[in-house]
C-alpha cells in the first residue's frame, strides 16, 4: 500500500512541475489584425465573413472565442461602421429600447466623452445577423480557436470536440500539428485520435480500404475509447454480415475485430484497475473503523455496537466544521477540512470517553452484554443527531479533493480517494508507533495479555481502557471525516452501512495483529468492489449480491481460519 | 495384563519401545494401552513437547512428575484432543488417534480431569454427575430418557464417599475449591473412562483429602489405566508408582519414584543449576 | 433415600428441601406462575374483556401480535438464555415463516382477475412490482414457481416452520462447525439477517420488494377483517404460544436441557466428556428458528401485512432486548419481556402532553435505547429475577446468568 502512495504523490508532484503552461508560438496576434478580423464580419458577402470567422478561429487568440459566440448569438452589431458588442438592452417608460455598447474585442465598455458607456437606440444600430451555415460554421470554428489557447485544458477540450462526430474537418492541419508538437502528451494524443476519427469518418472500406484499415489499426493500437462506439458499429455491421461491397471483407472484419478486441481489453484492465483501486479506498475506511473496534474487542473484550455512530459523529463534526468555515461549492473554504480532522477525532473521542465511563467500563469480558448495551446507545446517538439534523445532509468535499489524477489513459484516480489511502496509512503507522513504541502502547499491550498481572505491576489499568477506547472511536471519527470526501452522511450511516463490515473486517482478520485487520479490511473493500460490476451472463452481479457472496466467502473462510488471518498463538490461547 | 517388571529401567524401556517401529505393527499391539510415537508439540517456535516414546500399558498407573513448564499439561492436551501435535503420532487402544476431535477421543474411553477443576457452573453437583454417566451421548435419549435407579444409586455412592452428598442440590459456582476439585474427580470416577487423565488432583485439598485422593486413584487401579501428573512428592510416594519425569518437553528418565529420586540429573532439573 | 443428615445450616436444609427433585412440585416460584397466570388471563380475561365491550378488538388484535413476538423470543431464550449462544437472526427466521403465510394470504387475497398464461392468479402485490399495466397481462409475467406451493395452508404450515428450520441447520451446520463462538457467531448471524433483508428488499426476486406482502383477504376461506376471525386467530396464537411453552420446558427439563447449560459453561470440558456440542447447539437453534418461523406465520394473517423491515438489523436486537428485560434463562422471562416490552412500545410512540414536553413518538428510540443500557448495567437478570429478589423467593425453574 506505501508504494501506492508514494507513487500517487510522485505523479501528484509531477503534473504540478510539468512545463504544460506554455502557449503555442504561433499565437502572437496583434489587436490590429483580429480587429481587421472582426469588422469584416459585418461584409455583405456571406464569403468574406466566412473567411473572417475562420481566419479569426486561427488567429490564436484567446479572446476569439467569446466574439465568435457573440457572432453566433447575434449580439453583435455596426455602429458607425464600427463593429460593436452589445449584451445588455435596456428599454425607457416608452418601451423605446437601447443598447449599452462594448468593445467587441475586449468586451470593455464603450464610454463617451463624459465617461459614461454609451447607451445607444437600437435603430441606430445595424444587426449582423450570420445565417445558419455561419452559425455552424462559428460553432466549430470556436471549437478551432480553442486549439490555440495557452491554457492546457481549453486547448484539450478543443482537440476533443474537433474529434467529435462529424469532426470539423478544417482542424485537421493544426490536429496534426499538435499531435506532433503539443507539450502536453495527452493533448498530443487526443488530437492525434481526434485526427484519426476524423480520417476514419473521410475514408470508407469501399472506396479506400487500405487507409480506412490503417486508421483502424492506428486507433486500435492507441486503445482509443472514443473510437470503440464507431468501429463497434461497423464492426457488428460486418460481423452480420450486412451487404457491404468490400473487396477483401475478412481482411476488413478482422482488422475491425483486432482494434475492438484490443479497445475492449484495455478498457476492462483499466476498468479492473479502477475497481481495485476503489476496492482500496473502501477498505482504508473499513480498517480505520476496524483497528477501533479490533483493539477495544483485544483489550477488554468488549464489542462496541455504538462504534459506527462514532464515524458518524466524526461526519457530523466534519459538517459542522463545514458550517463554520463557511465552505460551500460556490465559496470554497478549504481550511475548513484541514480543521475538520482533528474535531472529528477529538468529538468522536470525547463521546467515546463518555461511553466508556459510563457504559463500558461496567462490561469488560462480557462481549455479548457489552454489544447490548452499546447498540442501545448507538440508538440514542442516532436520534439525538437525526432530531438535530433531520435526515440528510451534504458535507463538499474540499476543491483540492474534487478531480483526479491521471494515471494511465483513461484511468483516472480521484484525488479523495488518494487521500482517504493516505490518510489511513497514517494512522496505521500512528497506531503501530503507539502500540509498539510508547509507554502507553507498552502498557496497552501489557493489560491485553494478562489484566490482573498488568494491574499488580503498577499499570493503571482502567486508565489505559479508558484512552484506549477513546483512541478508537477517535479514529472511527476520521473514518466518518474521510467518508464525507466519498459518501453521504446520514444518521444512520454506521449502523446499515458500516458496523457489520467493520466487524467482518475483525472476525477476518482476527483481533491478534495490526495486519491482520489490514489484511482483511483491504481484501474485503476490494473483493467488494471487484465483485459488483461482474457480469454472470446477462446479469451485474450488483452491490446486494456482492455482499452476499462476500458474505459466503467469509463464512467458509472462516471454516478453515475460525479465529481468523492472525489468531493469536500459543498454549494458552483458545480458540 | 500384569505388569512384568517394575524395576526396568529407562534404557531398557525406551530400547523396549524403539523395537515397535514401524508404525503398522502398534496398531495391532496389545501390551500397550496408549502409545506416543515421536510426538512433538511446537507453539511459535517454542517447543513444548518433544517426546520419542512412551508406552502406558493395561492397567497401569503412570505418575508424569517435571518441574514447570516441563510439558506435562501439553502431553495431556496431545493425548486427549485437546492440542494437535505438530508430528508424531497418538495410538490408542489399536487405533491411530492422533487427529481426532477431543469428543471422538472421549467416546473412545479416555476421560480427563483438568489441572484447574472444570466443572459446569450452574448447574447442581447432582446435574454435574448426572451428566458425566456414561452412554448418554445421544441427542434422542438425552431428550427423553431418564436417570435410572441404578444411575443414581451409582452418583450417591461417590458423593457420598468424597462428602459432598450434602451439596447434592447446591449449584457448582458455589462449591469451595476443594469441592469442586472432587466433583472433577467424581465426574471422571462415574464416567468410567478406560484411560483416566487427572491433571493435579491433589492441588488444593488437604492433606487427608489428598490421602484419600491416593486411595481412590489406586482402587481405580484394578481396572483401569490411569496417567496421573502431579507436583505433591508426597502423594506421589503414597502412589509408589512407576514414575516418568518430563523436563523441557522430553523423557528425562523413568522408574519407580524411589529410583529416580536418586537420579543426578533429576535432582538437577527439580533444584536447578 | 437421601441423606439429608448433617447439613451444616437449617437454611440450607429449607432451600435444598426445596430444590430436590422429589419436592420440586411443592415449591413453585414465580417463573413458573408467571406463564400460567399469563395464559389464564390471556385466555379467559382478555376474550371475556372483549365481549363485555371493554376492550375493541383492535386492542386483542395487537395482543394477539404480541403474543407471536413472545413465541420467538421464547425460542431465543432457548438459544441464547440456555445455551449462551447469541443468535441474531431469530428476526430472519421469523421473517422467513412470515413471507411463507404472507404467500398464501397474498394468493388468496387482493382484487380478483388477474391470471397469468398458465391460469396462476397473480397476487396483488406481486402484480405491482411487475413493470406492467393493470389489465394487461403478458405472457412472461409468470407466478414464481417458488410462489406455487404456498397455495394451500397445510403445505404452507409445514414449509413455514421447515425453511426457517433448514436455514438455521445451514447456518448454524457452518457456524458450530468451525467452532465460532460467542461474539463471532453473533456478528455473523447479523451479517446474516443484514444479507437476508436486502434480498427480501430486491424487486428482482419476485418478493414484492420493500412494499412487502399485502392486501390480504381471507385465511382457509375466512375473512380477516371478521372479528371473531381476529379473535380466533388470537386465541390461536396463544394455544401455540402455550405449546411452545410446554415443548421447550420439556427440553430444558430433560438432559439435554442440562448439556444445553453445560455448552453455556463451559463448552470445551463437555468436549471431554464425550459429548458433541455441536449437535445440541444445532438442536437447540434449529428448534428455536422453527418456533420463530412459527411466531411469524402467526403474526402475519394477524398484522395483515408482511414486510421486510421485520428482518431489519434492529428487529433481530429487539428480540434479544425483549428476553433480556424478561430475564434469560428463564422461559417465563421471554414471554413476559416480550410482552412487556411491547406494551411499552404501544405506549410511548403515542404522542402526549406531559408536563413540560410533549412527549413524541421519535422519543421511543431514547426510551429503547435506555432499557438496552439499563437492562445489562442494572438488571441483567431482567424482570423475572427483579421480582424474584424483591420477594425472595427460591426458584428452581431458573438458571441465573452470571
Amino acid at each position: 500500500m506505501s508504494r501506492v502512495t508514494i507513487f500517487c504523490l510522485i505523479t501528484l508532484l509531477s503534473t504540478f512541475f510539468s512545463p504544460g503552461l506554455a502557449p503555442p508560438s504561433s499565437a502572437q496576434s496583434n489587436d490590429e489584425f483580429i480587429r481587421a478580423e472582426v469588422q469584416k464580419l459585418a461584409a455583405e458577402s456571406g464569403a468574406i465573413r466566412k473567411a473572417a470567422v475562420m481566419t479569426l478561429a486561427k488567429s490564436g487568440d484567446m479572446r476569439v472565442e467569446a466574439i465568435l459566440e457573440s457572432f453566433k448569438l447575434a449580439e453583435l452589431y455596426l455602429w458607425n461602421d464600427v463593429v460593436v458588442l452589445c449584451k445588455e438592452m435596456l428599454e425607457d417608460d416608452d418601451y423605446n429600447e437601447f443598447c449599452r455598447l462594448s468593445d467587441a474585442l475586449t468586451g470593455e465598455p464603450l464610454l463617451d466623452a463624459s465617461g459614461k458607456q454609451y447607451e445607444i437606440p437600437i435603430e441606430e444600430l445595424q444587426e449582423i445577423a450570420p445565417s445558419r451555415a455561419e452559425r455552424k460554421l462559428t460553432n466549430s470554428a470556436k471549437f478551432l480557436a480553442r486549439l490555440s489557447s495557452p491554457d492546457r485544458e481549453i486547448r484539450m477540450s478543443g482537440a476533443k470536440k474537433c474529434g467529435d462526430p462529424p469532426g470539423i474537418i478544417e482542424s485537421v492541419s493544426q490536429l496534426e500539428a499538435m499531435s506532433e508538437n503539443d507539450p502536453v502528451k495527452k493533448i498530443r494524443y487526443i488530437a492525434k485520435e481526434s485526427l484519426l476519427l476524423i480520417r476514419l469518418n473521410q475514408t470508407t472500406l469501399e472506396r479506400d480500404s487500405e487507409a480506412h484499415l490503417g486508421i483502424v489499426r492506428e486507433l486500435g493500437k492507441m486503445k482509443s475509447m472514443r473510437g470503440l462506439p464507431r468501429l463497434q458499429e461497423t464492426y457488428d455491421g460486418l460481423a452480420q454480415g450486412f451487404e457491404i461491397p468490400v473487396a477483401a471483407k475478412d481482411e476488413a472484419t478482422k482488422t475491425y475485430k483486432f482494434a475492438v478486441d484490443q479497445i475492449n481489453g484495455y478498457q476492462s484492465f483499466v476498468g479492473g484497475v479502477g475497481n481495485v483501486f476503489r476496492g482500496l479506498s473502501l477498505g482504508s475506511v473499513l480498517i480505520l473503523m476496524a483497528l477501533g473496534l479490533a483493539i477495544t474487542f483485544g483489550l477488554m473484550r468488549v464489542i462496541n455496537m455504538a462504534h459506527g455512530e462514532l464515524m458518524m459523529i466524526g461526519a457530523y463534526a466534519t459538517f459542522e466544521m463545514q458550517r463554520l468555515f463557511g465552505h460551500s461549492p460556490d465559496n470554497p473554504s478549504d481550511l475548513y477540512y484541514v480543521a475538520a480532522l482533528p474535531v472529528a477525532f477529538l468529538s468522536a473521542a470525547i463521546v467515546g470517553y463518555l461511553i466508556e465511563i459510563l457504559v463500558v467500563r461496567h462490561l469488560y469480558r462480557r462481549p455479548l452484554e457489552s454489544l447490548l448495551a452499546t447498540w442501545g446507545i448507538g440508538l440514542i446517538l442516532i436520534q439525538i443527531v437525526r432530531i438535530r439534523y433531520g435526515d440528510n445532509i451534504g458535507v463538499n468535499a474540499p476543491t483540492w479533493a474534487r478531480g483526479g489524477l491521471e494515471v494511465m489513459q483513461d484511468l483516472i484516480v480521484p484525488y479523495s480517494r488518494c487521500f482517504i489511502i493516505v490518510l489511513c496509512g497514517l494512522c496505521v503507522l500512528l497506531i503501530y508507533y503507539l502500540m509498539n513504541h510508547t509507554k502507553l502502547g507498552l502498557r496497552m499491550r501489557a493489560t491485553m495479555q494478562n489484566r490482573e498481572m498488568a494491574n499488580s505491576v503498577g499499570v493503571n489499568t482502567g486508565r489505559v481502557d479508558r484512552y484506549t477506547f477513546a483512541f478508537g472511536s477517535g479514529i472511527a471519527g476520521v473514518a466518518g471525516c474521510a467518508w464525507t470526501l466519498i459518501g453521504g452522511v446520514t444518521p444512520d450511516m454506521g449502523q446499515t452501512n458500516f458496523i457489520i463490515d467493520s466487524f467482518l473486517v475483525v472476525v477476518t482478520g482476527g483481533v491478534g495483529e495490526l495486519i491482520g485487520v489490514i489484511c482483511a479490511g483491504l481484501g474485503i473493500g476490494v473483493l467488494t468492489k471487484v465483485i459488483e460490476p461482474t457480469t454472470i451472463g446477462p446479469f451485474v452481479v450488483g452491490a446486494i449480491w456482492a455482499k452476499i457472496l462476500l458474505l459466503i466467502i467469509i463464512v467458509g473462510f472462516i471454516q478453515f481460519k475460525p479465529a481468523g488471518l492472525f489468531a493469536p498463538k500459543g498454549r494458552l490461547s483458545d480458540v | 495384563m500384569e505388569r512384568t517388571d517394575n524395576s526396568m529401567d529407562q534404557a531398557q524401556r525406551t530400547a523396549e519401545y524403539k523395537e515397535y517401529s514401524p508404525r503398522e505393527s502398534r496398531l495391532s499391539e496389545e501390551r500397550y494401552l496408549l502409545f506416543l510415537e515421536d510426538i512433538t508439540a511446537v507453539f511459535d517456535g517454542f517447543k513444548a513437547l518433544d517426546v520419542e516414546a512412551l508406552g502406558i500399558e493395561h492397567n497401569e498407573l503412570r505418575v508424569i512428575i517435571g518441574p514447570n513448564g516441563a510439558g506435562k499439561t501439553t502431553l495431556c492436551d496431545v493425548v486427549s484432543g485437546k492440542t494437535r501435535p505438530t508430528t508424531g503420532y497418538v495410538f490408542y487402544d489399536g487405533a491411530d488417534i492422533t487427529n481426532q476431535t477431543e469428543e471422538e477421543i472421549a467416546l473412545r474411553g479416555i476421560g480427563r480431569k483438568f489441572q484447574t477443576p472444570t466443572v459446569f457452573d450452574s448447574l447442581t453437583t447432582y446435574e454435574n454427575m448426572e451428566l458425566a454417566l456414561p452412554g448418554h451421548y445421544r441427542l434422542w435419549s438425552n431428550l427423553f430418557g431418564s436417570t435410572t435407579k441404578d444411575q443414581e444409586e451409582r452418583i450417591l455412592e461417590i458423593l457420598e464417599r468424597v462428602g459432598l452428598i450434602d451439596e447434592l442440590h447446591r449449584e457448582a459456582k458455589y462449591l469451595s475449591h476443594g469441592q469442586r476439585q472432587w466433583l472433577a474427580i467424581s465426574t471422571l470416577i462415574l464416567s468410567d473412562p478406560k484411560l483416566l487423565l487427572v491433571d493435579e488432583p491433589a492441588a488444593g485439598l488437604t492433606d487427608a483429602e489428598t490421602a484419600l485422593t491416593a486411595e481412590l486413584l489406586l482402587e481405580l487401579k484394578d481396572d483401569h489405566t490411569l496417567i496421573v501428573i502431579e507436583h505433591d512428592m508426597d502423594f506421589v510416594r503414597q502412589l509408589d508408582s512407576f514414575v516418568t519425569v518430563l523436563n523441557e518437553g522430553a523423557i528425562m528418565a523413568e522408574g519407580m519414584m524411589r529410583d529416580v529420586q536418586q537420579n543426578e540429573e533429576v535432582i538437577e532439573a527439580y533444584l536447578g543449576r | 433415600m437421601f441423606r439429608i443428615g448433617a447439613l451444616k445450616q437449617v437454611g440450607d436444609f429449607l432451600q435444598d428441601a426445596g430444590r430436590s427433585k422429589q419436592s420440586s412440585t411443592v415449591n413453585r416460584g414465580i417463573s413458573f406462575f408467571v406463564p400460567w397466570v399469563l395464559f389464564f388471563v390471556g385466555l379467559v380475561v382478555i376474550p371475556l374483556l372483549y365481549y363485555t365491550g371493554l376492550i375493541t378488538i383492535g386492542t386483542v388484535n395487537m395482543l394477539g401480535r404480541y403474543m407471536a413476538f413472545a413465541i420467538v423470543a421464547v425460542g431465543l431464550d432457548l438459544i441464547w438464555g440456555y445455551t449462551g449462544i447469541l443468535s441474531l437472526c431469530q428476526a430472519f427466521f421469523f421473517s422467513l415463516g412470515g413471507y411463507a403465510m404472507g404467500m398464501y394470504l397474498a394468493h388468496h387475497g387482493g382484487p380478483e382477475g388477474i391470471i397469468d398464461a398458465n391460469g396462476w392468479k397473480i397476487p396483488a402485490c406481486l402484480y405491482v412490482v411487475y413493470p406492467y399495466k393493470v389489465g394487461e397481462a403478458p405472457a412472461d409475467a409468470l407466478v414464481p414457481w417458488f410462489w406455487k406451493p404456498f397455495y394451500t395452508l397445510p403445505v404452507t404450515t409445514v414449509l413455514g416452520l421447515l425453511v426457517p428450520g433448514l436455514a438455521a441447520l445451514a447456518i448454524g451446520y457452518f457456524g458450530f462447525r468451525s467452532r465460532v463462538r460467542g461474539v463471532y457467531f453473533a456478528i455473523l448471524t447479523q451479517a446474516i439477517t443484514v444479507a437476508g433483508w436486502l434480498v427480501f428488499c430486491m424487486n428482482n426476486m419476485k418478493l414484492c420488494g420493500t412494499n412487502g406482502l399485502t392486501r390480504f383477504d381471507r385465511i382457509a376461506g375466512f375473512k380477516l377483517t371478521n372479528p371473531s376471525v381476529k379473535v380466533s386467530l388470537y386465541v390461536i396464537t396463544l394455544l401455540a404460544l402455550v405449546g411452545v411453552y410446554l415443548l421447550c420446558k420439556h427440553v430444558v427439563k430433560s438432559r439435554v436441557g442440562r448439556i444445553l447449560i453445560a455448552i453455556r459453561d463451559d463448552e470445551p470440558t463437555l468436549r471431554f466428556s464425550g459429548y458433541k456440542p455441536y449437535i445440541y447447539k444445532l438442536f437447540a437453534f434449529c428448534l428455536a428458528g422453527m418456533i420463530a418461523g412459527l411466531g411469524g406465520m402467526l403474526y402475519a394473517p394477524q398484522m395483515g401485512i408482511f414486510t421486510p423491515t421485520n428482518m431489519e438489523a434492529s428487529a433481530s436486537i429487539l428480540v434479544v432486548v425483549w428476553v433480556a428485560v424478561g430475564g434469560r434463562g428463564a422461559l417465563s422471562g421471554a414471554i413476559l419481556g416480550a410482552l412487556a416490552v411491547n406494551l411499552l412500545y404501544n405506549f410511548f410512540t403515542s404522542e402526549k402532553n406531559l408536563w413540560l414536553l410533549t412527549w413524541k413518538a421519535e422519543y421511543w428510540q431514547f426510551v429503547l435505547g435506555g432499557l438496552f443500557i439499563g437492562v445489562v448495567l442494572l438488571f441483567p437478570g431482567g424482570l423475572i429475577d427483579l421480582w424474584r429478589r424483591l420477594v425472595g423467593t427460591q426458584d428452581n425453574d431458573i438458571t441465573t446468568y452470571t
